[in-house]
């Protein structure tokens, strides 16, 4: 039961004394900055992940033993009801040296940096794919289709590379470049055409770049040659494994813009069969294995995570089946453990942008218990007369705690209020900004994305709320238990 | 004098304005301790690159660029102490009859990379690279195992009874489970003129010796690198060009002039390298230049860091402005006495302010102490928590790194306390305002 | 004889100071019969106001009893005294004690809120209203209801807390020199008003004051000094 004049009295006192607003603006501000500042972050965090689960397969069949083939996990993954496609994938390492080099740059054919990211190198992870199984279980097409987009963000009119839509099946395997586009591109090298352009027929695999190599070869146009410079085991027939260097030509086919950093910078994606026959597998010799290092899985849609992580488990024992007996146990990863490393990162700074966000609400929350506080100090002599006139200690108290529930509530949906419409505004005001004084709060080109991503999370808001709330209370609960207790016949003996 | 006084007293007698102080600490504190593992991620990664890094590097030579020339207009600059030569090629490191593994999964290496079988060969002159870089420490690195170092310090790459030796990062040579006098093959490929005026590729196959691990503080670096002979990688890959050189390292005697010096030196290469074909060759930059892109990311990411943080400052500014406030309408009726003694409005006015002041300095001064000893002792609180709570704070190993990074910048320690105490100052002013302003009579006239 | 309403026996109460124990009330026997009008009076510092206070329940007694209707009271739980104290104590202060936030009105209201929870009091605010205004009314307060204490004269202001103390109809109005900061004139007023409420009612009045003059308009006069009751004289 709460007596009448708990709430009464502690309506009166919010009413008459403005320190409350204070404090009420105080959790108004701390919840504010919290909405703001978190749906921003969330914003970035979701957007990368975003980026990273559109390049990264639902799932991944991998660390697979040296020669294996695609055609018998196939078919024992494909026989399970949980997986829709699957596609394979073959992965290796080399170094990529574009042939034709305009005037007033140098080639780097034998240079290498020493970089983090090894791009001006010329270093690339080398994805070989089936682009139509491949299309079947990643978003390939809209990967191509993005790096338009991305381009454009950086004031950059490309189109996007046409590869993927050719209608021969065949040629598109390959990757290949219209017949006309890979001649032109064979006389800007200097290369020799002994067949004139209407009978010249392509005969360079395709290779997709990630988009991020752009600004180390801007000169590149399509067609133009590439030389992919690595080394591969190759069978021999004494059966002891020989290291053997190639140089293969390709043909820059275009960009892809997944969005996912480490993906568009390092990865190029080029026709399985090209790497295969690196490694000694023709595709026309009988007895050659289609070889693969992973395979790409799409689960049926609709799935439980329950579900999920059940097919996970059948799948690898499927996989695992179909592998020589002894093999190394593969794995079958969804999307988010193919890329532990990244996420990780990115979690630890969620977790240290929270742990200042949980300092602000601290601070928040010291307010209300200083005013509460100094309430209960000017307002002893009114707890005696309410003790006098037969207030029990907790309904005291809950006059204090009550004045801290207005002011928490108050606040934080002034605050939550504030802050979703901030949030929501956010652009506009940035590009107001911009426009007006031409400052830029958030350098959006620096991550490469059209707008502030703000991802206002209904579930945050409730947190943030309640959080504040609760805190609040906690907080007022100190000075309301010390009203409590008070001596009554102090505030009448002080006389 | 009875300013002082008397702000001291009401300060001492109210334990709440305790609270206005701790405001200011907390957010002193959070200040200090979040910007200083930011700015020491920062400086460590600096700090890693920097290790393996010569303080300027002449790059992207030509084919046709020839070692002493450039040696000599490089060495007639002021600043410039010493060079070293470089060949940087590339291949694939593997032990005689093993197959190399395939490349990692890209969302599963290292975030810095290293740990690829593919990798780059530096063809070096073991003396001169010791003295324009670090080599020589990178061969004592004390976590190096004994039976990993390498014997002859002096000559760490001679050949080993005619047979070529090799360097490698000590974590790949854990991994792959090497040890020193191991065999290694190095498969690799040079471009060769063919009768067609095209460019082939030719095979190059190097039997190596391990001589022992090399460790410089940046993981990506040994990762990606092996150290050879600058002779041995020349003959096998351009045998007919005894003068050929692709990098040059060079050491500075004044590091501080870093960029001036690469501008010089920029000029110098350009006039050793003009062929009067209207083309700069070459690239001279500076080991800052060289990572530049990283390191401008990290430090935007601080920089946004910092604007959050303010908001705790700012909320802690609500609770001062919420103490010192309720601490004047507390005190009305001192005012009344006070002036009523003879204190002129501005005496009140100080006695006041001097109660903000002191709380601020007081939560400036403390959360700048602990936010310091929080930051020196990170390492130390993770390895607690971790051991209390098995909660790593601070995933190390991601990052490459082997303890929590903690860098104290005095100038953000000074631009925190200005900022707080200016903050300090604006919320005491408004109440001590109000307290000078107040109708004594109103508060000697009583309640 | 009936029971008294409200008693002392053997009441001892000290405070401690430090490391001394100071005795107020060194055994006091007081028993307030239902109806009866007595004084108590004493110097400064001779225990008046404790004795009061642990009269009312607002003060625990260091040792001995305070009889209720016969029923020892002074140990009983918290909550139990603070229903005790708002349904049968009616308290009048020499400083008012009114909350200077509240009208004259909503401080009478407050009586009637301490008992009732929030709905109930919801409920019936129109018959409490009724009740505090007709109480105000009888003070002679019918034209103040809604000026706050700090817009009231000092007699007003004693009405009020006058007023306050009746509306949960007590059995005993406790009233601790209720004159005492009162001019003589506005004091005579306030005084013939408790007495006339009191004869009215029936109430059980306890009155420490300073002035002879009005103890001796109280049935039975009763001295205190250093904490004990110097012999009870005879009622008039």
């Amino acid at each position: 039961m709460i007596a009448a004049f708990s709430p009464f009295l502690a309506l009166r006192y919010l009413l008459t004394r403005r320190i409350n607003l204070l404090a009420m603006f105080g959790v108004t501000f701390a919840v504010w900055a919290m909405i703001v500042v978190n749906s921003v972050f969330t914003g970035f965090v979701s957007e990368i992940r975003t980026d990273v689960r559109r390049a990264s397969p639902e799932m991944m069949l991998t660390d697979l033993p040296l020669d294996t083939g695609y055609e018998p996990l196939r078919a024992a993954l494909e026989a399970d009801t949980a997986v829709a496609a699957t596609a394979p994938r073959l992965r290796h390492h080399g170094l990529l040296q574009p042939l034709r080099v305009p005037k007033g740059l140098q080639p780097r054919t034998e240079a290498a940096e020493l970089n983090f990211d090894h791009m001006e190198s010329g270093f690339a992870l080398l994805l070989g794919i089936d682009p139509a199984r491949e299309e079947a279980v990643t978003p390939l097409r809209q990967w191509v289709a993005r790096s338009e987009e991305v381009f454009a963000l950086h004031h950059v009119m490309l189109p996007p590379s046409t590869v993927l839509l050719d209608p021969d099946p065949d040629r598109r395997a390959q990757l290949l470049l219209p017949d006309a586009t890979e001649w032109l591109a064979r006389r800007r090298a200097g290369l020799a055409v002994d067949t004139p352009k209407s009978e010249y027929r392509s005969a360079w695999p395709g290779v997709l770049l990630g988009w991020r190599r752009a600004p180390y070869t801007p000169w590149l146009r399509e067609g133009d040659p590439i030389d992919l410079l690595t080394a591969a085991s190759v069978p021999t027939t004494d059966g002891t494994p020989q290291l053997r260097s190639h140089r293969v030509r390709v043909a820059f086919a275009g960009y892809f813009a997944t969005g996912y950093r480490a993906f568009d910078e390092t990865t190029a994606l080029l026709p399985i069969e090209t790497l295969r026959t690196m490694f000694g597998q023709d595709i026309h010799d009988p007895d050659s294995i289609d070889l693969v290092t992973d395979v790409a899985i799409r689960l049926q849609p609709g799935l439980s995570a329950h579900a999920i992580t059940a097919a996970r488990d059948r799948l690898q024992r499927a996989a695992q089946a179909v592998l020589p007996a002894g093999s190394a146990p593969c794995s079958v990863l969804d999307w988010q453990q193919q890329n532990t490393v990244f996420l990780s990162a990115v979690a630890t700074e969620q977790a240290m942008m929270q742990f200042v966000l949980f300092v602000v609400m601290l601070v928040a929350a010291f307010v209300i218990y200083a005013v509460l506080h100094m309430m209960v100090v000017q307002k002893w002599k009114d707890i005696g007369i309410l003790s006098a006139l037969g207030g029990t200690p907790r309904a005291v108290g809950a006059v204090f705690l009550l004045c801290g529930v207005v002011v928490a509530v108050l606040g934080t949906a002034l605050g939550t209020g504030l802050g979703t419409l901030s949030a929501l505004s956010l652009n506009d005001a940035n590009e107001w900004l911009f426009a007006t004084t031409g400052l830029e709060l958030f350098p959006r080109r620096l991550f490469d994305l059209q707008q502030v991503p703000v991802r206002l999370d209904p579930a945050w808001l409730v947190q943030v709320a309640t959080g504040a709330i609760v805190f609040a209370v906690l907080v007022a609960l100190f000075p309301a238990r010390k009203a409590a207790r008070m001596n009554p016949v102090q505030a009448f003996a002080h006389e | 004098m009875y300013r002082l006084f008397l702000a001291v007293r009401y300060l001492l007698t109210r334990p709440i304005n305790l609270l206005g102080m701790a405001g200011i600490l907390v957010s002193v504190w959070a200040l200090v301790v979040v910007v200083s593992i930011f700015s020491g991620f920062l400086q460590q990664i600096e700090l890693h690159v920097r290790s393996a890094s010569a303080d300027i590097s002449v790059h992207e030579l030509p084919a046709w660029a020839e070692w002493t020339p450039l040696e000599r207009a490089l060495r007639d600059d002021p600043n410039v102490a010493d060079t070293a030569r470089r060949l940087v090629h590339y291949g694939m490191l593997s032990r005689p009859g093993q197959r190399p593994a395939s490349p990692p999964l890209l969302g599963r290496s290292a975030l810095h990379g290293g740990d690829q079988p593919f990798l780059f060969v530096l063809g070096i002159d073991a003396a001169a690279e010791a003295r324009v870089t670090g080599f020589g420490s990178w061969l004592e690195n004390p976590e190096i195992p004994a039976e990993l170092r390498v014997a002859d310090r002096t000559r760490p790459l001679a050949a080993d009874a005619g047979r070529p030796r090799v360097l490698v990062g000590l974590e790949r040579l854990q991994r792959e489970g090497l040890h020193r006098g191991d065999t290694v093959v190095l498969t690799s490929g040079r471009l060769q003129s063919e009768p067609d005026g095209q460019k082939g590729l030719q095979q190059v196959t190097l039997e190596l010796v391990v001589a022992g691990a090399f460790k410089t503080h940046h993981g990506g670096f040994d990762g990606n690198n092996v150290f050879v002979d600058h002779e041995v990688l020349r003959a096998a890959l351009f045998p007919d060009a005894p003068d050929g050189v692709q990098e040059i390292a060079v050491r500075c005697r004044d590091a501080a002039t870093l960029d001036a010096t690469a501008t010089r030196l920029q000029r110098a290469v350009a006039r050793v390298l003009d062929r009067g074909d209207d083309r700069a060759y070459g690239k001279v930059q500076t080991w800052r230049e060289k990572n530049g892109q990283f390191l401008a990311s990290v430090e935007h990411q601080r920089g946004l860091l910092k604007i959050v943080l303010i908001v705790i400052m700012v909320t802690a500014a609500f609770l001062m402005l919420a103490t010192l406030s309720m601490m004047v309408t507390e005190k009305t009726s001192d005012i009344g006495i006070l002036t009523a003694m003879g204190a002129t409005p501005l005496g009140v006015l100080q006695v006041f302010l001097a109660c903000g002041l002191t709380i601020t300095a007081a939560g400036v001064v403390l959360g700048l102490l602990l936010g310091t000893v929080t930051s020196v002792f990170l390492e130390e609180i993770r390895q607690f928590v971790l051991w209390a709570t098995s909660i790593d704070l601070f995933p190390l190993k991601v990052y490459n790194l082997d303890r929590v990074p903690c860098a104290i910048d005095p100038l953000w320690l000074l631009q925190v306390a200005a900022m707080a105490l200016a903050v300090g100052t604006v919320v005491s002013a408004w109440p001590a305002w109000r307290a000078a302003r107040h109708d004594p009579l109103v508060s000697l006239r009583g309640n | 004889m009936s029971t008294p309403v409200l008693a002392a026996a053997n009441v001892t109460k000290s405070y401690r100071l430090g490391k001394r124990e100071i005795p107020v009330l060194r055994g006091v026997d007081l028993a307030l019969m239902p109806g009866e009008r007595v004084a108590l009076l004493g110097a400064s510092g001779a225990g008046k106001s404790t004795l009061l206070h642990v009269l009312g329940l607002l003060d625990a007694p260091t040792s001995g009893q305070v009889l209720f209707d016969g029923r020892p009271v002074h140990d009983l739980p918290v909550a139990e005294r603070a229903r005790l104290r708002h349904e049968h104590t009616g308290f009048v202060f020499q400083f008012y004690h009114l909350i200077p936030e509240l009208t004259a009105l909503q401080n009478v209201l407050l009586a009637r809120m301490m008992a009732t929870s929030t709905l109930a009091y919801w409920r019936t605010r129109g018959a409490a209203r009724a009740a505090a205004m007709d109480l105000l009314a009888q003070v002679g307060l019918q034209d103040r209801l809604h000026h706050r204490p700090s817009e009231l004269s000092g007699g007003e202001r004693q009405r009020v807390a006058i007023a306050r103390a009746l509306l949960a109809e007590p059995k005993v109005v406790l009233a601790d020199e209720p004159t005492g900061n009162l001019d003589s004139a506005t004091a005579a007023g306030v005084v013939e008003l408790m007495f006339s409420i009191q004869q009215q009612r029936g109430l059980a009045f306890l009155l420490v004051t300073h002035n002879e003059d009005l103890a001796r308009r109280c049935d039975r006069i009763v001295r205190m000094r250093d904490g004990v009751v110097q012999g009870e004289p005879a009622r008039t």
